[in-house]
């Protein structure tokens, strides 16, 4: 589907879903486990690529270094959800602590400057110390509330 | 564009968080939330 302007949808509908399930993990990790609900949340996962796997068509012959790049994504996103789960376990509000994660751009400039020699822009430049500042004020709880 | 875009999803998460779950921030966390839209927005472009 590469209908003009098709992105504009596709990514109208990552940010709500995404936005949402930032409430449905904290609504879910007040009445049980960050574990099991990390599991239901893996379940669903497994649901949507089967059905996906099922009705798709997909070249499964990739390259083993794109395989294992894949593979690799997966693992940090899944092991990045179970601990975002836990960070809501342990009394984190939904709104503060998916703003923090959402600052995780700041690791992959800082990856493209250190590791890969990416020039910074001037942008990303106040953007980095920006997101020092936000995180600093996100993790002051206020005294009384 | 697609990543600045969906990169402001905790704007919804914020939203339905003070208005559903019922959680009150202080004056720095607030502060902290709007810096974070825009260090978001800047990190993911470019």
């Amino acid at each position: 589907m590469n209908m003009p302007y098709s992105w504009i949808f596709f990514a109208a509908i990552a940010l709500v879903f995404w936005g949402i399930t930032g409430v449905t993990q904290k609504l879910a990790t007040n009445r049980i486990s960050s574990e099991l609900s990390f599991l239901w949340f893996a379940y669903a996962m497994i649901a949507i690529s089967v059905v996906l796997a099922a009705t798709v068509t997909v070249h499964w012959q990739v390259r083993p270094f794109i395989f294992w790049l894949a593979v690799a994504g997966g693992t940090l996103n899944g092991l990045g959800a179970l601990t975002s789960f836990k960070a809501l376990e342990s009394g984190g509000k939904a709104s503060i602590v998916i703003s923090l994660i959402s600052l995780f751009p700041l690791l992959t400039v800082a990856f493209g400057v250190l590791a890969l020699h990416e020039k910074l822009s001037l942008g990303q430049g106040v953007g980095v110390l920006l997101a020092i500042v936000a995180a600093i004020l996100l993790s002051l709880e206020p005294a009384a509330l | 564009v697609v990543v600045p875009a969906t990169a402001l999803f905790p704007v919804v998460t914020v939203i339905l968080a003070l208005s559903f779950l019922r959680e009150r921030l202080g004056r720095a966390q607030i502060a902290g939330l709007a810096i974070a839209l825009v260090a978001i927005y800047l990190l993911s472009t470019a």
